[in-house]
Protein backbone atom coordinates (compact mmCIF):
# COMPACT_ATOMS: atom_id res chain seq x y z
CA UNK A 1 0.00 0.00 0.00
CA UNK A 2 1.84 3.42 -0.79
CA UNK A 3 2.99 5.79 1.61
CA UNK A 4 2.90 9.18 2.40
CA UNK A 5 5.19 11.36 5.19
CA UNK A 6 3.13 14.00 6.91
CA UNK A 7 4.77 16.56 8.87
CA UNK A 8 3.67 18.23 11.73
CA UNK A 9 4.08 21.90 12.33
CA UNK A 10 6.80 21.07 15.72
CA UNK A 11 8.83 19.63 12.73
CA UNK A 12 8.04 15.72 13.24
CA UNK A 13 7.40 13.29 10.53
CA UNK A 14 4.91 10.73 10.30
CA UNK A 15 4.41 7.50 7.65
CA UNK A 16 0.96 6.67 7.20
CA UNK A 17 -0.66 4.89 4.30
CA UNK A 18 -2.11 6.86 1.29
CA UNK A 19 -5.77 5.73 2.06
CA UNK A 20 -6.00 6.51 5.65
CA UNK A 21 -4.55 10.22 5.11
CA UNK A 22 -7.18 10.37 2.49
CA UNK A 23 -9.84 10.48 4.97
CA UNK A 24 -8.62 14.56 5.27
CA UNK A 25 -10.38 16.19 2.31
CA UNK A 26 -7.95 19.04 2.98
CA UNK A 27 -4.63 17.04 2.53
CA UNK A 28 -6.64 15.12 -0.50
CA UNK A 29 -7.51 17.92 -2.27
CA UNK A 30 -3.56 19.18 -1.76
CA UNK A 31 -2.32 16.00 -3.09
CA UNK A 32 -4.22 16.21 -6.32
CA UNK A 33 -3.19 19.90 -6.76
CA UNK A 34 0.19 19.25 -6.38
CA UNK A 35 0.02 15.69 -8.91
CA UNK A 36 1.39 13.99 -6.45
CA UNK A 37 2.57 10.16 -7.25
CA UNK A 38 3.91 7.65 -5.40
CA UNK A 39 7.70 8.52 -5.66
CA UNK A 40 7.72 11.85 -3.94
CA UNK A 41 9.35 11.75 -1.02
CA UNK A 42 8.57 15.24 0.49
CA UNK A 43 6.49 15.08 3.44
CA UNK A 44 3.27 16.95 3.09
CA UNK A 45 3.96 20.12 5.77
CA UNK A 46 1.02 20.57 8.11
CA UNK A 47 1.28 24.09 9.92
CA UNK A 48 -1.82 23.90 11.97
CA UNK A 49 -1.27 20.93 13.99
CA UNK A 50 1.48 19.74 15.95
CA UNK A 51 2.51 16.15 16.68
CA UNK A 52 0.61 15.21 19.88
CA UNK A 53 -2.37 15.85 18.04
CA UNK A 54 -1.14 14.91 14.15
CA UNK A 55 -0.55 11.58 15.77
CA UNK A 56 -4.41 11.11 17.44
CA UNK A 57 -6.03 12.28 14.42
CA UNK A 58 -3.74 9.27 12.56
CA UNK A 59 -5.02 7.10 15.06
CA UNK A 60 -8.12 7.79 14.88
CA UNK A 61 -8.23 7.59 11.15
CA UNK A 62 -6.15 4.03 10.81
CA UNK A 63 -9.30 3.00 13.12
CA UNK A 64 -12.24 4.35 10.72
CA UNK A 65 -10.73 4.01 7.31
CA UNK A 66 -13.18 1.91 6.37
CA UNK A 67 -15.77 3.45 7.00
CA UNK A 68 -18.76 4.44 4.66
CA UNK A 69 -18.25 8.07 3.10
CA UNK A 70 -20.34 10.27 4.95
CA UNK A 71 -23.45 11.18 4.06
CA UNK A 72 -23.96 14.53 1.78
CA UNK A 73 -25.60 17.34 3.56
CA UNK A 74 -29.48 17.02 2.70
CA UNK A 75 -31.82 20.38 3.33
CA UNK A 76 -34.61 17.71 3.37
CA UNK A 77 -33.09 14.80 5.38
CA UNK A 78 -33.20 14.63 9.14
CA UNK A 79 -29.41 15.37 10.60
CA UNK A 80 -28.42 12.12 11.42
CA UNK A 81 -26.89 12.07 15.03
CA UNK A 82 -25.85 8.11 15.17
CA UNK A 83 -24.59 7.39 19.24
CA UNK A 84 -21.13 7.75 19.55
CA UNK A 85 -19.44 4.23 19.15
CA UNK A 86 -17.16 2.93 22.24
CA UNK A 87 -13.94 3.35 20.34
CA UNK A 88 -14.70 6.99 19.81
CA UNK A 89 -16.13 7.43 22.99
CA UNK A 90 -12.73 5.53 24.83
CA UNK A 91 -10.16 7.64 22.41
CA UNK A 92 -12.59 10.98 23.22
CA UNK A 93 -11.72 10.19 27.17
CA UNK A 94 -9.27 13.02 27.00
CA UNK A 95 -8.98 16.56 28.81
CA UNK A 96 -10.81 19.52 27.52
CA UNK A 97 -7.79 21.01 25.62
CA UNK A 98 -6.94 18.07 24.30
CA UNK A 99 -10.80 17.93 22.75
CA UNK A 100 -10.63 21.31 21.17
CA UNK A 101 -6.97 20.95 19.65
CA UNK A 102 -9.02 17.87 18.09
CA UNK A 103 -12.08 19.94 17.01
CA UNK A 104 -9.60 22.42 15.11
CA UNK A 105 -7.36 19.78 13.72
CA UNK A 106 -10.68 17.84 12.16
CA UNK A 107 -11.99 20.85 11.25
CA UNK A 108 -8.45 22.51 9.43
CA UNK A 109 -7.85 19.08 7.79
CA UNK A 110 -11.65 18.49 7.29
CA UNK A 111 -12.47 15.38 8.25
CA UNK A 112 -16.24 15.39 8.92
CA UNK A 113 -16.24 12.28 10.92
CA UNK A 114 -13.77 13.44 13.56
CA UNK A 115 -15.25 17.10 13.59
CA UNK A 116 -18.71 15.43 14.19
CA UNK A 117 -17.93 13.22 16.41
CA UNK A 118 -15.62 16.00 18.84
CA UNK A 119 -18.20 18.32 18.27
CA UNK A 120 -21.14 16.29 19.84
CA UNK A 121 -19.06 15.37 22.62
CA UNK A 122 -18.93 18.80 23.59
CA UNK A 123 -22.38 19.06 23.10
CA UNK A 124 -23.04 16.50 25.46
CA UNK A 125 -21.21 18.62 28.08
CA UNK A 126 -23.60 21.28 27.58
CA UNK A 127 -26.77 19.70 27.33
CA UNK A 128 -29.14 20.15 30.29
CA UNK A 129 -27.13 22.63 32.28
CA UNK A 130 -27.51 25.78 33.61
CA UNK A 131 -25.70 28.88 32.32
CA UNK A 132 -23.49 28.83 35.69
CA UNK A 133 -23.03 24.81 35.24
CA UNK A 134 -22.16 25.58 31.48
CA UNK A 135 -19.85 28.37 32.87
CA UNK A 136 -18.31 26.12 35.63
CA UNK A 137 -17.68 22.92 33.19
CA UNK A 138 -15.77 25.33 30.47
CA UNK A 139 -14.11 27.87 32.99
CA UNK A 140 -16.05 30.86 31.17
CA UNK A 141 -15.93 33.82 32.89
CA UNK A 142 -19.14 36.00 33.36
CA UNK A 143 -18.38 39.11 31.53
CA UNK A 144 -21.95 40.50 31.44
CA UNK A 145 -22.50 43.93 33.16
CA UNK A 146 -25.11 43.68 36.30
CA UNK A 147 -27.40 45.39 33.88
CA UNK A 148 -27.20 43.62 30.71
CA UNK A 149 -27.57 40.27 33.15
CA UNK A 150 -30.56 41.89 34.54
CA UNK A 151 -32.29 42.95 30.90
CA UNK A 152 -31.41 39.26 29.54
CA UNK A 153 -33.46 37.62 32.69
CA UNK A 154 -36.29 39.36 31.87
CA UNK A 155 -35.99 38.56 28.38
CA UNK A 156 -38.72 36.85 27.08
CA UNK A 157 -37.09 33.05 26.25
CA UNK A 158 -39.99 31.32 26.63
CA UNK A 159 -38.51 28.54 25.55
CA UNK A 160 -36.16 28.85 29.14
CA UNK A 161 -39.69 28.39 30.30
CA UNK A 162 -41.36 25.27 28.69
CA UNK B 1 -10.31 -4.45 14.21
CA UNK B 2 -7.47 -2.38 15.43
CA UNK B 3 -6.06 -3.65 18.58
CA UNK B 4 -4.04 -0.10 19.75
CA UNK B 5 -6.30 0.25 22.88
CA UNK B 6 -7.40 3.98 22.38
CA UNK B 7 -6.33 5.52 25.38
CA UNK B 8 -2.98 4.38 24.63
CA UNK B 9 -2.21 7.75 23.65
CA UNK B 10 -4.19 9.91 25.91
CA UNK B 11 -4.64 13.66 26.68
CA UNK B 12 -1.82 15.65 25.43
CA UNK B 13 -0.39 19.14 26.67
CA UNK B 14 -3.08 21.86 26.04
CA UNK B 15 -4.93 24.02 27.17
CA UNK B 16 -6.75 25.02 24.79
CA UNK B 17 -11.06 26.66 25.68
CA UNK B 18 -13.84 26.61 24.35
CA UNK B 19 -14.14 30.34 24.21
CA UNK B 20 -10.66 30.03 21.96
CA UNK B 21 -12.64 28.48 19.16
CA UNK B 22 -13.36 30.33 16.28
CA UNK B 23 -17.35 31.21 16.36
CA UNK B 24 -18.19 28.99 13.34
CA UNK B 25 -17.06 25.89 15.53
CA UNK B 26 -18.86 26.65 18.44
CA UNK B 27 -22.00 27.22 16.26
CA UNK B 28 -21.15 24.12 14.66
CA UNK B 29 -21.34 22.26 18.39
CA UNK B 30 -24.09 23.96 19.04
CA UNK B 31 -25.87 22.97 15.71
CA UNK B 32 -25.97 19.31 17.42
CA UNK B 33 -29.60 18.21 18.01
CA UNK B 34 -28.44 16.94 21.28
CA UNK B 35 -28.49 20.84 22.15
CA UNK B 36 -32.18 21.66 22.61
CA UNK B 37 -33.45 25.07 22.38
CA UNK B 38 -33.44 25.49 26.04
CA UNK B 39 -29.74 24.80 26.01
CA UNK B 40 -28.84 27.41 23.41
CA UNK B 41 -30.88 29.74 25.57
CA UNK B 42 -28.32 29.09 28.53
CA UNK B 43 -25.53 28.84 26.72
CA UNK B 44 -26.58 32.96 25.33
CA UNK B 45 -26.43 34.03 28.86
CA UNK B 46 -22.93 32.51 30.20
CA UNK B 47 -20.94 35.82 28.71
CA UNK B 48 -20.87 38.25 25.35
CA UNK B 49 -19.51 36.28 22.83
CA UNK B 50 -21.14 33.02 23.20
CA UNK B 51 -24.52 35.20 23.48
CA UNK B 52 -23.34 36.63 20.64
CA UNK B 53 -22.60 33.52 18.81
CA UNK B 54 -26.83 32.27 19.80
CA UNK B 55 -27.72 35.20 17.65
CA UNK B 56 -27.07 32.89 14.76
CA UNK B 57 -29.94 32.72 12.60
CA UNK B 58 -29.16 29.43 11.15
CA UNK B 59 -28.73 27.88 14.54
CA UNK B 60 -31.98 28.86 14.75
CA UNK B 61 -33.38 27.70 12.32
CA UNK B 62 -32.13 24.30 12.32
CA UNK B 63 -33.27 24.10 16.22
CA UNK B 64 -36.84 25.29 15.07
CA UNK B 65 -36.30 21.92 12.47
CA UNK B 66 -35.32 19.39 15.06
CA UNK B 67 -37.84 20.54 17.39
CA UNK B 68 -40.92 20.76 14.95
CA UNK B 69 -39.45 19.62 11.73
CA UNK B 70 -43.38 19.51 10.02
CA UNK B 71 -43.74 23.06 10.78
CA UNK B 72 -40.39 23.85 8.32
CA UNK B 73 -42.86 22.77 5.23
CA UNK B 74 -44.97 26.74 5.96
CA UNK B 75 -41.71 28.85 5.32
CA UNK B 76 -40.74 29.48 1.43
CA UNK B 77 -37.10 28.20 0.82
CA UNK B 78 -36.06 31.46 -1.02
CA UNK B 79 -37.58 34.04 2.07
CA UNK B 80 -35.48 35.35 5.19
CA UNK B 81 -37.01 34.69 8.09
CA UNK B 82 -36.05 35.69 11.57
CA UNK B 83 -35.58 32.51 12.89
CA UNK B 84 -35.37 33.38 16.57
CA UNK B 85 -38.78 34.90 16.32
CA UNK B 86 -39.67 31.99 14.55
CA UNK B 87 -38.58 29.94 17.41
CA UNK B 88 -40.37 32.24 20.20
CA UNK B 89 -43.96 32.30 18.18
CA UNK B 90 -44.08 28.66 18.49
CA UNK B 91 -42.92 28.65 21.61
CA UNK B 92 -45.89 31.39 22.43
CA UNK B 93 -48.40 30.07 20.44
CA UNK B 94 -47.86 26.19 22.07
CA UNK B 95 -48.31 27.66 25.08
CA UNK B 96 -52.06 29.50 24.82
CA UNK B 97 -52.92 26.36 23.34
CA UNK B 98 -52.67 24.32 25.97
CA UNK B 99 -54.30 26.99 28.23
CA UNK B 100 -56.45 27.38 25.87
CA UNK B 101 -57.16 23.52 25.91
CA UNK B 102 -57.56 22.96 30.01
CA UNK B 103 -60.31 25.79 29.77
CA UNK B 104 -62.27 23.18 27.49
CA UNK B 105 -63.34 20.83 29.38
CA UNK B 106 -64.80 22.85 32.69
CA UNK B 107 -66.52 24.55 30.37
CA UNK B 108 -67.78 21.63 27.81
CA UNK B 109 -68.28 18.55 29.96
CA UNK B 110 -71.66 18.46 30.30
CA UNK B 111 -72.84 18.89 26.80
CA UNK B 112 -72.55 16.53 24.30
CA UNK B 113 -70.98 18.38 21.02
CA UNK B 114 -69.45 21.41 21.27
CA UNK B 115 -70.65 24.26 18.47
CA UNK B 116 -68.16 25.75 16.43
CA UNK B 117 -68.74 29.26 19.18
CA UNK B 118 -66.74 26.86 21.69
CA UNK B 119 -63.89 27.11 19.31
CA UNK B 120 -63.93 30.64 18.53
CA UNK B 121 -60.61 31.30 20.83
CA UNK B 122 -58.51 28.56 18.75
CA UNK B 123 -59.74 31.12 15.56
CA UNK B 124 -58.65 34.14 16.92
CA UNK B 125 -55.38 32.83 18.18
CA UNK B 126 -54.79 31.59 13.89
CA UNK B 127 -55.30 34.93 13.13
CA UNK B 128 -53.58 36.71 15.13
CA UNK B 129 -50.13 34.76 14.57
CA UNK B 130 -51.20 33.98 11.03
CA UNK B 131 -50.51 30.54 11.76
CA UNK B 132 -52.80 27.45 11.82
CA UNK B 133 -50.20 25.07 10.94
CA UNK B 134 -48.15 25.93 14.12
CA UNK B 135 -51.46 25.47 16.11
CA UNK B 136 -52.45 22.38 14.55
CA UNK B 137 -48.95 20.59 15.01
CA UNK B 138 -49.02 21.38 18.82
CA UNK B 139 -51.85 19.81 19.25
CA UNK B 140 -51.07 17.07 17.48
CA UNK B 141 -48.16 17.14 19.96
CA UNK B 142 -50.61 17.26 22.96
CA UNK B 143 -52.58 14.12 21.05
CA UNK B 144 -49.41 12.43 20.27
CA UNK B 145 -47.59 12.77 23.33
CA UNK B 146 -46.01 8.57 23.54
CA UNK B 147 -47.85 8.53 26.68
CA UNK B 148 -51.23 7.27 25.68
CA UNK B 149 -52.78 6.47 29.07
CA UNK B 150 -52.25 10.29 30.37
CA UNK B 151 -53.71 13.55 29.54
CA UNK B 152 -56.86 12.22 28.49
CA UNK B 153 -59.04 15.12 28.58
CA UNK B 154 -56.77 17.43 27.01
CA UNK B 155 -56.35 14.82 24.75
CA UNK B 156 -59.75 14.63 23.69
CA UNK B 157 -60.26 18.01 23.43
CA UNK B 158 -57.18 18.51 21.31
CA UNK B 159 -59.00 16.00 18.60
CA UNK B 160 -61.55 17.64 18.71
CA UNK B 161 -60.09 21.26 17.99
CA UNK B 162 -57.97 19.96 15.40
CA UNK B 163 -60.98 18.26 13.69
CA UNK B 164 -62.45 21.72 13.97
CA UNK B 165 -59.66 23.36 12.59
CA UNK B 166 -58.80 21.15 9.98
CA UNK B 167 -62.60 20.90 8.63
CA UNK B 168 -62.95 24.74 8.08
CA UNK B 169 -59.86 25.20 6.50
CA UNK B 170 -60.68 21.92 4.29
CA UNK B 171 -63.90 23.38 3.50
CA UNK B 172 -62.24 26.26 2.22
CA UNK B 173 -59.73 24.43 0.01
CA UNK B 174 -62.79 22.49 -1.30
CA UNK B 175 -64.45 25.57 -2.69
CA UNK B 176 -61.27 26.64 -4.48
CA UNK B 177 -61.45 23.33 -5.68
CA UNK B 178 -64.68 22.74 -7.16
CA UNK B 179 -63.92 26.53 -8.71
CA UNK B 180 -61.40 25.04 -10.79
CA UNK B 181 -61.80 23.77 -14.47
CA UNK B 182 -62.71 20.29 -14.78
CA UNK B 183 -59.23 19.51 -16.44
CA UNK B 184 -57.37 21.03 -13.33
CA UNK B 185 -59.10 19.34 -10.85
CA UNK B 186 -56.69 16.51 -9.64
CA UNK B 187 -58.36 13.82 -8.22
CA UNK B 188 -55.46 13.16 -5.97
CA UNK B 189 -55.91 16.54 -4.46
CA UNK B 190 -59.32 15.50 -4.05
CA UNK B 191 -58.48 12.23 -2.83
CA UNK B 192 -55.91 13.58 -0.37
CA UNK B 193 -59.34 15.70 1.03
CA UNK B 194 -61.06 13.59 1.62
CA UNK B 195 -58.71 11.56 3.65
CA UNK B 196 -57.40 14.52 5.85
CA UNK B 197 -61.67 15.21 6.22
CA UNK B 198 -62.39 11.92 7.45
CA UNK B 199 -59.12 11.04 9.46
CA UNK B 200 -57.98 14.78 11.13
CA UNK B 201 -55.88 13.71 13.55
CA UNK B 202 -53.57 11.71 10.91
CA UNK B 203 -50.93 13.85 9.94
CA UNK B 204 -51.74 13.70 6.30
CA UNK B 205 -50.03 16.05 3.51
CA UNK B 206 -50.36 16.50 -0.56
CA UNK B 207 -46.47 16.32 -0.43
CA UNK B 208 -46.70 12.93 1.03
CA UNK B 209 -48.86 11.16 -0.87
CA UNK B 210 -46.80 12.89 -3.93
CA UNK B 211 -43.64 11.61 -3.01
CA UNK B 212 -45.16 8.54 -2.88
CA UNK B 213 -46.91 8.14 -6.09
CA UNK B 214 -43.76 9.89 -7.65
CA UNK B 215 -41.95 6.92 -5.92
CA UNK B 216 -43.57 4.15 -7.71
CA UNK B 217 -43.32 6.09 -11.00
CA UNK B 218 -39.84 6.26 -10.76
CA UNK B 219 -39.93 2.38 -9.83
CA UNK B 220 -41.81 1.58 -13.04
CA UNK B 221 -39.55 3.91 -15.18
CA UNK B 222 -36.39 2.17 -14.14
CA UNK B 223 -38.31 -1.43 -14.62
CA UNK B 224 -38.81 0.10 -18.47
CA UNK B 225 -37.16 -1.64 -21.02
CA UNK B 226 -33.97 0.20 -22.03
CA UNK B 227 -35.74 1.76 -24.87
CA UNK B 228 -37.85 3.35 -23.31
CA UNK B 229 -36.15 4.26 -20.16
CA UNK B 230 -33.67 6.26 -22.22
CA UNK B 231 -36.55 8.69 -23.93
CA UNK B 232 -37.76 9.99 -20.07
CA UNK B 233 -34.47 10.25 -19.57
CA UNK B 234 -33.59 12.18 -22.87
CA UNK B 235 -36.69 13.93 -21.86
CA UNK B 236 -36.50 14.82 -18.21
CA UNK B 237 -34.38 17.77 -18.75
CA UNK B 238 -36.93 19.93 -20.78
CA UNK B 239 -39.25 18.72 -18.70
CA UNK B 240 -41.87 17.23 -21.21
CA UNK B 241 -43.01 13.77 -22.22
CA UNK B 242 -41.96 11.81 -24.90
CA UNK B 243 -45.00 11.22 -27.16
CA UNK B 244 -45.07 7.63 -27.06
CA UNK B 245 -46.73 4.89 -29.79
CA UNK B 246 -49.31 3.05 -28.61
CA UNK B 247 -47.08 -0.39 -28.07
CA UNK B 248 -45.01 1.65 -26.09
CA UNK B 249 -47.87 2.76 -23.82
CA UNK B 250 -48.94 -0.85 -23.31
CA UNK B 251 -45.34 -1.51 -22.54
CA UNK B 252 -45.26 1.02 -19.80
CA UNK B 253 -48.37 0.00 -18.63
CA UNK B 254 -47.95 -3.80 -18.28
CA UNK B 255 -44.66 -2.70 -16.33
CA UNK B 256 -46.50 -0.19 -14.13
CA UNK B 257 -48.84 -3.71 -13.49
CA UNK B 258 -46.34 -5.17 -12.53
CA UNK B 259 -44.64 -2.74 -9.60
CA UNK B 260 -47.72 -1.94 -8.44
CA UNK B 261 -49.74 -5.35 -8.09
CA UNK B 262 -46.71 -8.26 -8.37
CA UNK B 263 -43.57 -5.77 -6.46
CA UNK B 264 -46.29 -4.09 -4.30
CA UNK B 265 -49.07 -6.48 -4.25
CA UNK B 266 -51.77 -3.80 -4.44
CA UNK B 267 -54.89 -5.17 -4.60
CA UNK B 268 -58.82 -4.82 -4.54
CA UNK B 269 -59.79 -5.19 -1.20
CA UNK B 270 -62.51 -8.06 -1.79
CA UNK B 271 -62.17 -9.66 1.72
CA UNK B 272 -62.85 -6.63 3.62
CA UNK B 273 -64.64 -4.28 1.02
CA UNK B 274 -66.69 -2.03 3.26
CA UNK B 275 -63.70 -1.18 5.71
CA UNK B 276 -63.54 2.81 5.36
CA UNK B 277 -59.61 2.28 5.37
CA UNK B 278 -60.18 1.64 1.69
CA UNK B 279 -61.41 4.86 0.74
CA UNK B 280 -58.41 6.67 1.94
CA UNK B 281 -55.47 7.29 -0.22
CA UNK B 282 -53.00 7.36 2.71
CA UNK B 283 -54.28 4.26 3.94
CA UNK B 284 -54.79 2.49 0.90
CA UNK B 285 -50.56 3.53 -0.18
CA UNK B 286 -49.42 2.17 2.91
CA UNK B 287 -52.21 -0.84 3.09
CA UNK B 288 -52.02 -1.56 -0.34
CA UNK B 289 -55.73 -2.42 -0.66
CA UNK B 290 -58.51 -0.58 -1.34
CA UNK B 291 -62.04 -0.12 -3.66
CA UNK B 292 -61.80 0.12 -7.22
CA UNK B 293 -62.36 4.34 -7.31
CA UNK B 294 -58.94 4.61 -5.09
CA UNK B 295 -57.14 2.04 -7.08
CA UNK B 296 -57.86 3.97 -10.00
CA UNK B 297 -57.03 6.88 -8.81
CA UNK B 298 -53.55 5.66 -7.84
CA UNK B 299 -52.94 3.96 -11.44
CA UNK B 300 -54.87 7.45 -13.22
CA UNK B 301 -52.03 9.66 -11.32
CA UNK B 302 -49.09 7.10 -11.76
CA UNK B 303 -49.89 6.50 -15.04
CA UNK B 304 -49.90 10.73 -15.70
CA UNK B 305 -46.53 10.81 -14.02
CA UNK B 306 -45.18 8.32 -16.86
CA UNK B 307 -46.85 10.56 -19.12
CA UNK B 308 -49.67 8.17 -20.10
CA UNK B 309 -53.24 9.75 -20.17
CA UNK B 310 -56.47 7.98 -18.47
CA UNK B 311 -59.79 8.75 -18.33
CA UNK B 312 -62.10 7.60 -15.35
CA UNK B 313 -65.54 5.20 -16.26
CA UNK B 314 -68.00 4.58 -14.03
CA UNK B 315 -69.33 1.36 -15.45
CA UNK B 316 -72.44 -0.38 -13.77
CA UNK B 317 -71.25 -1.84 -10.51
CA UNK B 318 -67.41 -1.21 -11.20
CA UNK B 319 -65.02 1.79 -11.41
CA UNK B 320 -63.00 1.52 -14.78
CA UNK B 321 -60.16 3.51 -15.93
CA UNK B 322 -59.77 4.00 -19.69
CA UNK B 323 -57.31 4.38 -22.31
CA UNK B 324 -56.95 5.28 -26.13
CA UNK B 325 -55.37 2.54 -27.02
CA UNK B 326 -56.59 2.56 -30.78
CA UNK B 327 -56.67 6.53 -31.35
CA UNK B 328 -57.18 5.62 -35.30
CA UNK B 329 -59.82 2.89 -34.59
CA UNK B 330 -63.61 3.55 -35.10
CA UNK B 331 -65.08 5.23 -31.90
CA UNK B 332 -66.42 2.27 -30.32
CA UNK B 333 -63.23 0.59 -30.41
CA UNK B 334 -61.08 2.95 -29.80
CA UNK B 335 -60.54 2.53 -25.90
CA UNK B 336 -59.01 -0.64 -23.43
CA UNK B 337 -60.31 -0.62 -20.17
CA UNK B 338 -58.20 -0.99 -17.40
CA UNK B 339 -59.42 -2.94 -13.92
CA UNK B 340 -57.22 -0.88 -11.31
CA UNK B 341 -59.09 -3.28 -8.97
CA UNK B 342 -57.96 -6.37 -10.74
CA UNK B 343 -54.54 -6.41 -10.94
CA UNK B 344 -54.62 -3.60 -13.58
CA UNK B 345 -55.79 -6.10 -16.18
CA UNK B 346 -56.86 -4.97 -19.39
CA UNK B 347 -60.62 -5.30 -21.26
CA UNK B 348 -62.04 -5.12 -24.70
CA UNK B 349 -65.35 -3.28 -25.03
CA UNK B 350 -66.52 -6.58 -25.83
CA UNK B 351 -65.57 -7.86 -23.30
CA UNK B 352 -66.65 -5.60 -20.33
CA UNK B 353 -70.12 -7.34 -19.96
CA UNK B 354 -69.40 -10.97 -19.81
CA UNK B 355 -66.57 -9.91 -17.08
CA UNK B 356 -69.26 -8.01 -14.77
CA UNK B 357 -71.63 -10.29 -15.52
CA UNK B 358 -74.05 -7.80 -17.14
CA UNK B 359 -76.60 -8.10 -19.87
CA UNK B 360 -75.06 -8.02 -23.40
CA UNK B 361 -77.49 -5.10 -24.19
CA UNK B 362 -75.78 -2.79 -21.52
CA UNK B 363 -73.03 -2.23 -23.84
CA UNK B 364 -75.63 -0.50 -26.40
CA UNK B 365 -75.98 2.24 -23.99
CA UNK B 366 -73.87 4.91 -25.00
CA UNK B 367 -73.85 6.83 -21.18
CA UNK B 368 -71.85 3.97 -19.26
CA UNK B 369 -68.80 4.61 -21.48
CA UNK B 370 -68.42 8.78 -21.22
CA UNK B 371 -65.47 9.97 -18.97
CA UNK B 372 -66.31 11.12 -15.47
CA UNK B 373 -64.72 14.02 -13.71
CA UNK B 374 -62.86 13.50 -11.23
CA UNK B 375 -65.06 15.84 -9.42
CA UNK B 376 -67.89 13.53 -9.37
CA UNK B 377 -65.75 10.35 -8.59
CA UNK B 378 -66.64 12.27 -4.92
CA UNK B 379 -69.95 12.34 -4.88
CA UNK B 380 -70.15 8.18 -5.14
CA UNK B 381 -71.62 6.96 -2.12
CA UNK B 382 -68.32 4.98 -1.88
CA UNK B 383 -66.46 7.60 -1.07
CA UNK B 384 -67.91 10.29 0.26
CA UNK B 385 -70.38 8.69 2.44
CA UNK B 386 -68.52 11.18 5.14
CA UNK B 387 -68.26 13.95 3.74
Amino acid sequence: MPQIKLQSSDGESFEIDLEVARQSVTIKTMLEDLGWDESDDDPVPLPNVNAAILKKVVQWATFHKDDPPPPEDDENKEKRTDDICTWDAEFLKVDQGTLFELILAANYLDIKGLLDVTCKTVANMIKGKSPEEIRKTFNIKNDFTPAEEEQMMSCNCSATME
Amino acid sequence: MDSTCPSDIGSVESHRQLQELPNELIEHILLNNCIQIRDVCSVAKTCKNLHFVCQSNELWKQKLKQRWPKLLSRYKRNQTYNWHQEVEKCYSVGKIVRQLLQKLSPKFYKVEAISDDGFRDFDKLIDEFQSEEIVINQLMEVLHDNRSHENLTNKYYAAKVIRYILHSQLRKAWDNYLELPADQQSPEIGAVMIAQWCQPTVNITENDISDQLDKLAEETKCDCPDTIRNLYTKHELDGKFPMFSPQQERVILETMNHVLYTKHEFAGNAGDYYDEKNSYIDQVLSRHVGIPITLSIIYNSVAARLGIHLDFVNFPGHFLLKWKEHPMAQMDQQYTFIDAFNNGRFLKRTELASTFHLPDEILQSPDIFISTQPLQLFFFPGISKNV
